[in-house]
C-alpha cells in the first residue's frame, strides 16, 4: 500500500507518467507486499530473516506504517537475535538498521520512514550531484530514457540550490528534488538543503517526499529555491477516528465516511454539521431554516425512527453530544438555534460518519442512528506554527416570491368582488391612478447583510507537550433585517508524556454564541411570522406613516406590519458553552493500556424575548417581557482498557474493554411580565410588567451506564474480523427493561493481499471486501415517559388560581429503546495506483420496538401514549468515487458520491396507519404513516384542476361549486368529497441525493466547485395557500382588505382564461383544503459552492516574513435549479421530524454568499 | 505502576454502584397521590380545566351552538374552515372546532373518572371533603356527557379511569343510555354537593347548580313533569333571584351573583385563566383592541325582539367608548359580554369574564316550559315567563293558550340567552332548525345555509374513528 504510494511519487519525480511502466514497476515492489514471514525467533538468535520481512512484522507488531522502497532494504539480512521481543519500536528499527546505511524518521505518529542514511551525512556538493545521477530512483526493470548526466549538460544551465523545509520550519532530509520532464534529481542533507543543475529558465522543480504534497516551484530565473513541503494529509490519512480509538483504514471492516478539514473550509460555515451536505456517502443533510446559526437535520442511511429522533449522535473528542435543538428555555420565537453551531468548525481536523452496525454498535443504544465523530486539530511537535484564517462575506435573498403590485392587487379585488354579485371596490379612476408598484414587502424586509469570520490558531509542541491554542469570531447578519449570529469561541488541545508510561492531555473548549431570531413562520392562525406577514401585506399600505412611524396593522388580513415586527422584536438567544475532556493513559504492560477520561459538557442558555407594545403582536399583552434560562450538564467518565499483539507474526489482536457512565440534566427558569408603562427597558427589567404571568421551573435528569467491549482480529493483515457489544444501561427505560445488549460483527478480506491479485496489480491498487451484522439502539424517547406521571392543570376559583392535579400520561413499566439491526455489504477499491478510488455499500436495516406515540381514543382522556410497536426498513446503497483526472501542472480531481435510500413502513402494530400533523391554519392530520410506505408522507385530496362549466360541476361530487373552483377527485365514488377521499399525495423522502466536488488546481491557484442534489421529494408549501386567497374576505360592504396574492394568480380561472391550475377569484374562502396542489416536487441540483484560490509563492510570502499566504474569493449558493416556487427547497418548519418533513411555512430562506478570504501562517 | 492501577481501580468503580432507577425530581408520580382529602380536590380542579379554556366554555361549547343557529353567521374574512363548515351547515367529520369540543369533554371526564376510581380509597378525617369532591366529579362528567349527547347523540360513555391501553375502544352508547347516567350523576351530586360555597372555593356547583342543570336534562328528555318539579323547588327555595338589571347577570364585578346557578369561573389577565370570548367577538378591524369578529348575530335575530325590550342593548352594539375615545363599527355585533378592563387594557383574549352555564332567568324559564307541557297555559308557567319579561322591561304576556305560551316562551330563550350555548341545541330539541335557519340564513347574510335533517346531529370526529374502529359515524355524514 504504502510502497505502492511511494512508487508513485517515484514514478513522477522519473517523468513516467504512462500506463506501460506502472507494470514492470509494480512488479519490481511486488515482493514488498508478500506474506509475511514469522519474526525472527529469539530462541534462534541466528536465524536470518529478509530485512523486508522483518520491517513488515513491525508493522502489525507495533501497529504502525514503515514506508520504505524496495531497493533500500533488497538483499539484506537479519539475524533474529537483532530483534529484541519487549523492546519498542525506535529501538529494533535502530538495531535492524544499523550499520546498514539506513535509518528511520519518524513522519508522524505511527509512520515511519526508512530513509538511506547516506544523506546524512555531511556531503560536498559534487557528490551530491553525482549522486543525483545515480539515484533517480528508478526501478531496475524499467526502461528509462538515456540517463543524463552533469558531464552531458548543456552548456546554457544554471545551478540552483535551496533548502526544503517542512510546516513548522525544520529542514526536511532526503526529499527527492527533480527537474520536471527530465530524469535529474537529487535529494536534500540532513539540513534539507539540496544543489541541482537545471536547463536555464524554463525548470521546473518537482519536490516529492514521503509523508508530503508534491510540491512543483517554476524556478524561473531564480538560482536559490527555498520550498516548505505540506504534511501530505491523505497519504498518511491511513488512520480512521472510530468509537474509542482508531484504526488504520485498511483495517477497517466497516462503513465509515471520512471528510476532512480542507474539504469542510471550502464553505462557509457557521456549523460543522452544514459542511456534512453532500460529502458523504450516505449521509442526508438538510438545512432546515436560513436563520443565522439555525439548525439542520442530518439523516445517515435514512430514518429509523418514526416519532423518536433520527439525528445521528455526535461525539467531540469522545464526548459523546446528542444534539436536540427542542432543549431550550422555550422563550424566544421563531427557529430555535442549532446547538451544534457552538462548536467552531475551523477548529475541527475530521469528521468521521460511522454509518454500519459495525462502527456504530460501540455506542449501543445511541448508535441506531449514526455516529459522527468529530476531532479537534491538535498540536504537532516542531515550531510553533501561527496561522491566522478570515474572510468577509455579503448575503443576498436568493430571490423573492413575486407578488401583485398594487394595481394587480385592486385587479383582483374587483374581480373577487364581480364573482360575488358586488360593486367594484376600485372604480376605473382609482385603479388607473394606483401606482404598479406600491410597497414591495419582501424588498422592505430583506436586505444585503454582512458576514465576517477571523481565527487565530497558535500551534507547536516537542516530545514532551503540544499544544493547540485557538481564538475565533464570527460575526453573521441575517439577509433578515434585524437578525444575525454572533459566536466566539476558544479551545486549547494539550497532550503531554508526563513520563515513559504516562500520557496525559485534555481539550478545553469554551464559546459563546448569540442570535438574534426573527420570527419567519406562522404559528397556527393567529401570529403570522415576518415572511408570512411580508407576503400577505396589502401593497396598498406603506410601511410608514407620514410622521414617521410605522403603520400599525393591515386591516384584513388582521396581521402586523412586518419590518416593525421584525425591527422591534427583541428576540433573543444566548448560549455559553463548556466543552471540556481530560484523559490520562497508563502504559500498564507491552501492548496493553489503560485510559482514563473525564469530561463535562456544560451549556447555559439564556433566551429573551420582548414584545413592544407598539407593535400589533404586542396589543392584547401591552407589552410582553420573558426570560428564561436553560442549563444542560453532562458528565461523562470513561474507563477503557486496550491491548495489542501480534501472536505469531501473524495474528494480529486488538482488543478493548471499556466501563462509561454519563450523567446528564438539565435545569430550566423562565419567568415573565406583561403591561409595561413603557418598552424602555424590555425584557431587563420584569419587574415593571404590571401583570405577572406563572413562572416555570423544571429540574430533570438521566444517567447512561455502560459496558463496552471490541476485539478486532487480523490474519496476516488478509483476513479481518471484528466483533464490538455494548451493553447500556439507561434511566430513561422502562423498569423491566433497563439494560440493553447491542453486538455487532464484521469480516473484510483484503483481496488485493491475495497473490492472484499480483495478476491485475498494475490495475488494481486495493480492494477490499466487507461484510457487516449488528444491533443498535436509539434511546431518545424523553425522560420519565415509563412513569406514570401528574401534571399542574390549574384552574379558578373565587377569583384565585386553584392547583389541579391529573395524571399526563398512560404508565408503560416495558417501555424501552429502539433496535436497529443493520446488515452492510461494502467494497473498497482503487485503481490505477489510486488515481480512481471507489467505495460501494448496500446495507438494509430493520428498525423493530419502534418508539410509537400510538393515537388513542379521545374518550380515554389521552390522544396518544407511548409504546414499543411497529417496524420499519430502510434498504439503500451508497456509491463513493474519487478520481484524479489530470495529474500535470494541471491538477484536476473530482469527489463524487450518490446514494439512494428507500424507507419503507412494516408494522405500527395493531393499526395500519396513523395520521399527525398540527399547528399550521386550520390543517390538521396532513401527514400519514401507512404500513407499505415511506415515513413521511403528505394526506390529503387528490386535485383535479378546475371546473369549466356548470356541466362539469353538475356531473361532479361537488355540487355546490361553481365553474372556476377547485375540482377534487371522488376517489371513493360515493358522490361526496370528504375525509375518505384523502390519499397520499407525495413524500418527503428524497429518492436519490448526492454530490460532486471538482477541483483544478495550477501554480499556487486553485479552483473548485462544489455541487449537491437532491431527487424525488416532495414539499408540502404551505404559503401557497396563503399567496393563492384569490380575494377572499374582500366581499364586505366596506371593503376591509385581504391577503396579498402571488403573481401566480395572474393566470386566475376566468370564464375566458379557462385556467386549469388557478382557481377564480373569489370573495368567500374554500378553506384550507390540503391537496395535491400544494404539493411540490423538492428536487433540486445547487451549485453549493465556487472558489477560487490563489497560494502566493513561498518568496512573496517569505518578504512579509510569512510561512503561508493564501487568498481566495468564493460564491455560495449562487444558482439552485429547482421546480420548487417557494424560496428554497431546502426546507423544514417542524426542523428534524420525521413525520412532518418538508413543509414550508414561511421559512427562513437561505442565501447565497460572495466571499473573500485570507490566510496568512507563520 | 502501582500509583496507576491503584488510580485504574478506583476509575473503574466510580459511580458503578448506582441504580438505574429514574427519579423525576420536577414530576409527580401517581405514587405517593391520592392520599390525602387536598388530594382529592386537587384532582377534580383538574377536571375543571378544560371547562374555562376555549375549547371549554371559553369558546367553542357556545360559538358552535351560535354559529349552527339562526341566531349567529360568520365573517367572510374568517379564514378557519370549520367555521364556514359550521355556518352553513356542512359541517365535516374533520371539523376541527367539532374536535376540539369532543377531545376537551372527554378530557374533563377521564379526569372526573380518575377522581372517582381513586378517591374512595383515601383514608382521610375529612371524608366530607373527599364526598364532595366526588360529588363535584359526578357533576362534571353529567355535565360534560350532556354536551357530547346534545351535539353527537349517541356517544361512548366511559365510566372508568384510564389506567392502561386495554380496552379503550368503546361501542357508542345510545342517547337514552347517556341520559340515564347523566340524571344519575347529577342527582348523587347533588347529595353531597353543598348548598353554598365562600371564600377560594367560590364557583363550585353546589347541590343547587346540580338540580338545576339535571331539570335542564330532563326539558331535553321531554320529562316534562320531573322538570317542572326541580324547578318549582329551585323557585320555592329562594336563594336565588334576577338581577335588576340585565347587564348584571355577565359583568365581572358582578360574578357569581343572586342569579346564578353554575358559572364557569375565569379570570384574566395574566394567569392563564382569562375567557377569550371577548376577542373572538370584538370588531377584527381592532379599533376595541384585538378582535377576530368571527360572527355576527343575524338580521333575523335582532329583528326577532319585541320593541321595547332593553336587552338588545346589553346583547348587541355597534358603537363603544375605548380610553374615552368613542369608536363605531359595522355590522351589528355581539356585546352580552364585555369586561371593559380587557378592552381598555388590551387584553381582550384574556378577559375577566365568567360564563353562565345556568341562571336563574333560564329556570324560570324551563319551569315556564315545562309546566305548559304538563299544565297548557298554567298560570304559574305565565307568571315564570313574565318575571323575565318584566326584567327586560316588556309587559306581560299575552299568549294565554299552550300553542301560544310554548312559543312565547320559545321566543323569550332566544332573546334572553343569546351567545349562552343553547341556541343550536334549543332548535334540535324542539324540531326547528331546518326551518327556523331557512328563514335566517337566506337573506341580509352573505353566505346562505342549507341545513338538512341530518344536522340534527353533528359528525362523530373522523379522528375518533380512525382510532377507535368500534366507533360509527352519525346518518349523512
Amino acid at each position: 500500500m504504502n510502497s505502492k504510494r511511494l512508487l508513485f511519487s517515484a514514478l513522477l519525480v522519473g517523468g513516467l507518467l504512462h500506463l506501460p511502466s506502472y507494470l514492470a514497476q509494480a512488479q519490481a515492489f511486488a515482493l514488498n507486499r508478500q506474506g509475511t514471514p514469522p519474526l525472527p525467533s529469539s530462541t534462534n538468535p541466528n536465524r536470518k530473516a529478509p530485512l523486508r520481512d522483518v520491517l513488515n512484522g513491525f508493522k502489525s507488531k507495533y501497529g504502525v506504517d514503515i514506508l520504505f522502497e524496495d531497493r533500500l532494504v533488497a538483499d539484506q539480512e537479519v539475524l533474529s537475535g537483532t530483534v529484541e521481543a519487549g523492546a519498542s519500536l525506535e529501538k529494533n528499527l535502530g538495531n535492524v538498521l544499523k550499520s546498514r546505511g539506513l535509518r528511520f524518521k519518524k513522519i508522524k505518529s505511527g509512520v515511519y520512514a526508512i530513509l538511506s542514511e547516506q544523506k546524512l551525512k555531511k556531503t560536498g556538493p559534487d557528490e551530491t550531484s553525482r549522486a543525483t545521477v545515480t539515484e533517480p530512483i528508478p526501478a531496475p526493470a524499467v526502461v528509462l530514457p538515456p540517463t543524463e548526466t552533469l558531464a552531458s549538460a548543456k552548456p546554457r544551465e544554471v545551478e540552483i540550490n535551496g533548502r526544503v523545509t517542512d510546516e513548522a520550519g525544520a529542514g526536511l532530509p532526503a526529499v527527492n528534488v527533480a527537474v520536471k520532464g527530465t530524469s535529474r534529481g537529487t535529494t536534500t542533507d540532513a539540513e534539507g538543503r539540496y544543489r541541482l543543475a537545471v536547463p536555464d529558465g524554463s525548470a521546473v522543480l518537482v519536490f516529492s517526499s514521503v509523508g508530503y504534497e508534491k510540491l512543483e516551484v517554476q524556478a524561473g530565473t531564480r538560482t536559490v529555491v527555498d520550498v516548505v513541503l505540506k504534511a501530505d494529509v491523505k497519504s498518511l490519512d491511513e488512520v480512521v477516528v472510530v468509537g474509542y480509538g482508531t484504526v488504520k483504514k485498511s483495517d477497517l471492516t466497516g462503513s465509515v465516511a471520512s471528510i476532512s478539514a480542507s474539504e469542510l473550509k471550502k464553505t462557509q460555515l457557521t456549523s460543522f454539521d452544514q459542511g456534512l451536505q453532500g460529502r458523504a456517502p450516505g449521509v442526508q443533510v438538510t438545512q432546515s431554516t436560513g436563520q443565522p446559526g439555525g439548525g439542520v437535520s442530518i439523516r445517515v442511511r435514512g430514518g429509523n425512527s418514526i416519532t423518536g429522533t433520527n439525528e445521528p449522535l455526535y461525539v467531540i473528542d469522545g464526548f459523546p453530544v446528542f444534539n436536540d435543538p427542542g432543549q431550550t428555555p422555550g422563550v424566544t420565537l421563531g427557529a430555535k438555534t442549532n446547538p451544534l453551531s457552538s462548536i467552531n468548525p475551523n477548529d475541527i481536523a475530521s469528521i468521521e460518519v460511522l454509518k454500519d452496525a459495525s462502527a456504530t454498535a460501540i455506542y449501543g443504544s445511541r448508535g441506531a442512528n449514526g455516529v459522527v465523530i468529530i476531532t479537534t486539530k491538535r498540536g504537532q511537535t516542531g515550531k510553533a506554527k501561527i496561522d491566522y484564517e478570515g474572510y468577509v462575506a455579503s448575503q443576498q435573498v436568493v430571490r423573492m416570491i413575486p407578488m401583485l403590485n398594487a394595481r394587480q392587487y385592486a385587479e383582483l379585488i374587483n374581480e373577487a368582488r364581480q364573482n360575488a354579485g358586488i360593486a367594484p371596490f376600485f372604480p376605473q379612476r382609482a385603479l388607473d391612478s394606483l401606482s404598479t408598484a406600491g410597497t414591495d414587502w419582501q424588498r422592505e424586509i430583506f436586505r444585503s447583510a454582512p458576514m465576517h469570520s477571523h481565527q487565530l490558531t497558535i500551534s507547536g509542541g516537542n516530545e514532551q507537550v503540544q499544544y493547540a491554542l485557538s481564538g475565533n469570531h464570527l460575526s453573521q447578519d441575517g439577509i433578515i433585517i434585524n437578525s444575525g449570529f454572533k459566536r466566539s469561541s476558544l479551545r486549547l488541545n494539550l497532550d503531554a508524556n508526563a513520563s515513559k508510561l504516562l500520557k496525559v492531555g485534555g481539550s478545553l473548549l469554551f464559546s459563546q454564541t448569540n442570535s438574534r431570531i426573527v420570527p419567519t413562520e406562522g404559528v397556527g392562525t393567529g401570529n403570522p411570522g415576518v415572511i408570512w406577514s411580508a407576503q400577505m401585506y396589502s401593497p396598498l399600505i406603506p410601511v410608514y406613516n407620514p410622521d414617521g412611524s410605522y403603520t400599525y396593522r393591515n386591516i384584513e388580513p388582521p396581521i402586523g406590519n412586518p419590518v416593525a415586527y421584525a425591527n422591534s422584536l427583541d428576540n433573543k438567544s444566548l448560549t455559553s458553552r463548556l466543552l471540556s475532556s481530560l484523559y490520562a493513559e497508563f502504559r500498564l504492560m507491552e501492548g496493553l493500556t489503560f485510559k482514563v477520561n473525564g469530561g463535562i459538557d456544560y451549556s447555559n442558555t439564556k433566551e429573551s424575548l420582548y414584545i413592544p407594545a407598539t407593535i400589533f403582536l404586542g396589543e392584547a399583552t401591552k407589552g410582553q417581557g420573558t426570560v428564561g434560562t436553560l442549563q444542560l450538564q453532562s458528565l461523562l467518565l470513561e474507563n477503557t482498557l486496550n491491548y495489542q499483539r501480534i501472536f505469531n507474526n501473524k495474528h494480529s489482536v486488538n482488543a478493548l474493554l471499556g466501563y462509561t457512565i454519563q450523567n446528564s440534566s438539565q435545569d430550566l427558569v423562565r419567568a415573565a411580565s406583561q403591561n409595561y408603562p413603557t418598552d424602555q427597558l424590555g425584557y431587563n427589567d420584569l419587574s415593571f410588567g404590571t401583570t405577572y404571568l406563572a413562572p416555570a421551573s423544571g429540574v430533570r435528569s438521566s444517567k447512561l451506564a455502560s459496558y463496552l467491549g471490541r476485539v478486532n482480529y487480523s490474519l496476516n493483515g488478509r483476513y479481518l474480523v471484528t466483533g464490538t457489544i455494548r451493553v447500556d444501561g439507561s434511566t430513561r427505560f422502562g423498569a423491566g427493561n433497563k439494560y440493553g445488549v447491542f453486538p455487532s460483527g464484521s469480516v473484510a478480506w483484503r483481496l488485493i493481499e491475495e497473490p492472484f491479485m499480483q495478476a491485475v496489480e498494475n490495475r488494481v491498487s486495493d480492494l477490499k471486501l466487507r461484510m457487516s451484522y449488528g444491533l443498535t439502539g436509539n434511546q431518545e424517547i424523553g425522560l420519565y415517559q415509563s412513569l406514570p406521571l401528574l401534571s399542574n392543570f390549574a384552574t379558578v376559583f373565587g377569583n384565585n388560581l386553584a392547583m389541579g392535579i391529573a395524571p399526563s400520561n398512560i404508565a408503560n413499566p416495558d417501555l424501552k429503546w429502539e433496535t436497529t439491526a443493520q446488515f452492510d455489504v461494502g467494497v473498497d477499491l482503487a485503481l490505477w495506483n489510486n488515481r480512481v478510488t471507489l467505495t460501494a455499500d448496500y446495507y438494509r436495516k430493520k428498525t423493530r420496538d419502534l418508539l410509537l406515540n400510538i393515537t388513542l381514543p379521545l374518550t380515554s382522556g389521552y390522544a396518544s401514549t407511548l409504546k414499543n410497536i411497529g417496524q420499519v426498513s430502510n434498504t439503500g446503497w451508497e456509491l463513493g468515487v474519487s478520481t484524479i483526472n489530470v495529474d500535470k501542472q494541471v491538477r484536476w480531481t473530482t469527489s463524487f458520491n450518490l446514494s439512494g435510500n428507500r424507507n419503507k413502513v412494516l408494522s405500527l402494530g395493531d393499526i395500519t396507519q396513523f395520521l399527525s400533523g398540527s399547528g399550521m391554519l386550520q390543517l390538521t392530520n396532513f401527514n400519514i404513516v401507512r404500513v407499505g410506505e415511506p415515513v413521511g408522507s403528505f394526506f390529503g385530496q387528490v386535485n383535479d384542476g378546475i371546473f369549466q362549466s356548470q356541466a362539469e360541476v353538475d356531473a361532479s361530487a361537488q355540487k355546490s361549486a361553481r365553474p372556476g373552483d377547485r375540482r377534487y377527485k371522488d376517489l371513493n365514488n360515493d358522490g361526496v368529497i370528504n375525509g375518505n377521499d384523502r390519499a397520499i399525495i407525495g413524500n418527503a423522502q428524497p429518492k436519490l441525493f448526492g454530490g460532486m466536488t471538482n477541483t483544478l488546481t495550477y501554480k499556487g491557484f486553485e479552483l473548485s466547485t462544489f455541487l449537491n442534489f437532491v431527487t424525488g421529494n416532495r414539499i408540502l408549501n404551505v404559503n401557497r395557500f396563503r399567496l393563492e386567497t384569490l380575494g377572499s374576505g374582500s366581499g364586505a360592504g366596506a371593503f376591509p382588505g385581504t391577503s396579498n396574492n402571488s403573481r401566480n394568480v395572474l393566470d386566475r380561472w376566468t370564464p375566458t382564461n379557462p385556467s386549469q391550475t388557478v382557481a377564480r377569484a373569489n370573495t368567500v374562502y374554500p378553506g384550507d383544503v390540503l391537496s395535491s396542489y400544494q404539493i411540490e416536487d423538492g428536487s433540486f441540483l445547487r451549485l453549493r459552492n465556487v472558489s477560487l484560490a490563489y497560494n502566493l509563492p513561498t518568496s512573496v510570502a517569505q518578504r512579509i516574513g510569512a510561512r503561508l499566504l493564501r487568498v481566495y474569493v468564493s460564491g455560495q449558493n449562487l444558482l439552485t435549479i429547482t421546480k420548487y416556487t417557494g424560496y428554497d427547497p431546502e426546507v423544514s418548519r417542524f426542523g428534524q421530524s420525521a413525520l412532518n418533513a418538508g413543509i414550508d411555512f414561511g421559512g427562513y430562506p437561505l442565501a447565497k454568499l460572495y466571499t473573500l478570504g485570507l490566510n496568512l501562517g507563520f | 505502576m502501582k500509583k496507576a492501577l491503584s488510580l485504574l481501580v478506583a476509575a473503574a468503580t466510580l459511580g458503578a454502584c448506582d441504580p438505574l432507577t429514574e427519579t423525576p425530581e420536577s414530576f409527580l408520580t401517581q405514587d405517593g397521590f391520592f392520599q390525602t382529602a387536598q388530594d382529592a380536590v386537587a384532582a377534580v380542579n383538574a377536571a375543571y380545566r378544560p371547562l374555562n379554556t376555549n375549547f371549554g366554555y371559553g369558546l367553542l361549547l357556545i360559538t358552535v351552538q351560535d354559529l349552527a343557529s339562526d341566531d349567529f353567521y360568520a365573517n367572510v374574512a374568517e379564514p378557519n374552515a370549520a367555521v364556514h363548515e359550521l355556518n352553513e351547515f356542512r359541517p365535516t367529520a374533520t371539523n376541527a372546532q367539532l374536535l376540539n369540543i369532543w377531545t376537551n369533554a372527554y378530557l374533563s371526564i377521564s379526569r372526573a373518572n380518575t377522581v372517582l376510581e381513586k378517591a374512595p380509597g383515601i383514608v382521610t378525617s375529612n371524608k366530607a371533603l373527599v364526598n364532595r369532591a366526588m360529588g363535584e366529579a359526578k357533576f362534571l362528567r353529567a355535565l360534560n356527557l350532556f354536551n357530547l349527547t346534545r351535539f353527537f347523540g349517541d356517544v361512548p360513555m366511559p365510566l372508568t379511569g384510564t389506567n392502561s391501553t386495554e380496552g379503550l375502544t368503546i361501542e357508542r352508547k345510545p342517547q337514552a343510555e347517556v341520559y340515564a347516567q347523566i340524571v344519575k350523576d347529577f342527582t348523587e351530586a347533588a347529595e353531597v354537593l353543598p348548598v353554598t360555597y365562600s371564600g377560594a372555593d367560590l364557583g363550585r356547583p353546589t347541590s343547587w347548580a346540580a338540580r338545576g342543570l339535571l331539570a335542564k336534562v330532563y326539558l331535553y328528555q321531554k320529562e316534562w313533569a320531573k322538570c317542572a318539579a326541580l324547578c318549582e323547588a329551585i323557585i320555592a327555595a329562594g336563594r336565588f333571584s334576577l338581577w335588576p338589571n340585565f347587564e348584571d347577570a355577565f359583568k365581572p364585578s358582578t360574578k357569581n351573583g343572586p342569579e346564578s346557578l353554575y358559572e364557569v369561573q375565569f379570570k384574566g389577565p395574566g394567569l392563564g385563566q382569562g375567557n377569550p370570548l371577548l376577542q373572538y367577538n370584538l370588531p377584527r378591524s381592532g379599533v376595541l383592541g384585538s378582535g377576530f369578529g368571527v360572527c355576527y348575530p343575524t338580521p333575523d335575530l335582532i329583528a326577532s325582539f319585541e320593541p321595547g325590550d332593553t336587552r338588545p342593548a346589553a346583547t348587541f352594539f355597534t358603537s363603544f367608548t375605548r380610553n374615552g375615545v368613542r369608536v363605531t363599527f359595522t355590522p351589528v355585533h355581539i356585546r352580552k359580554f364585555i369586561d371593559e378592563n380587557a378592552i381598555n387594557g388590551g387584553h381582550t383574549g384574556d378577559s375577566d369574564l365568567n360564563f353562565p352555564v345556568l341562571r336563574y332567568a333560564e329556570v324560570l324559564l324551563m319551569y315556564a316550559e315545562a309546566l305548559n307541557e304538563v299544565s297548557p297555559a298554567d298560570a304559574k308557567a305565565i307568571t315564570a315567563l313574565n318575571q323575565v319579561r318584566k326584567r327586560a322591561r316588556l309587559a306581560d304576556t299575552p299568549a294565554r293558550t299552550q300553542a301560544t305560551l310554548r312559543t312565547a316562551i320559545w321566543q323569550e330563550r332566544r332573546s334572553e340567552l343569546v351567545n349562552e350555548s343553547n341556541r343550536y341545541s334549543d332548535l334540535v330539541r324542539t324540531g326547528r332548525l331546518v326551518e327556523r335557519v331557512k328563514a335566517a340564513k337566506t337573506t341580509g347574510v352573505p353566505r346562505v345555509a342549507n341545513p338538512k335533517e341530518a344536522n340534527y346531529l353533528m359528525p362523530i370526529p373522523q379522528r375518533e374513528i380512525d382510532a377507535n374502529p368500534k366507533l360509527t359515524q352519525n346518518p349523512g355524514y
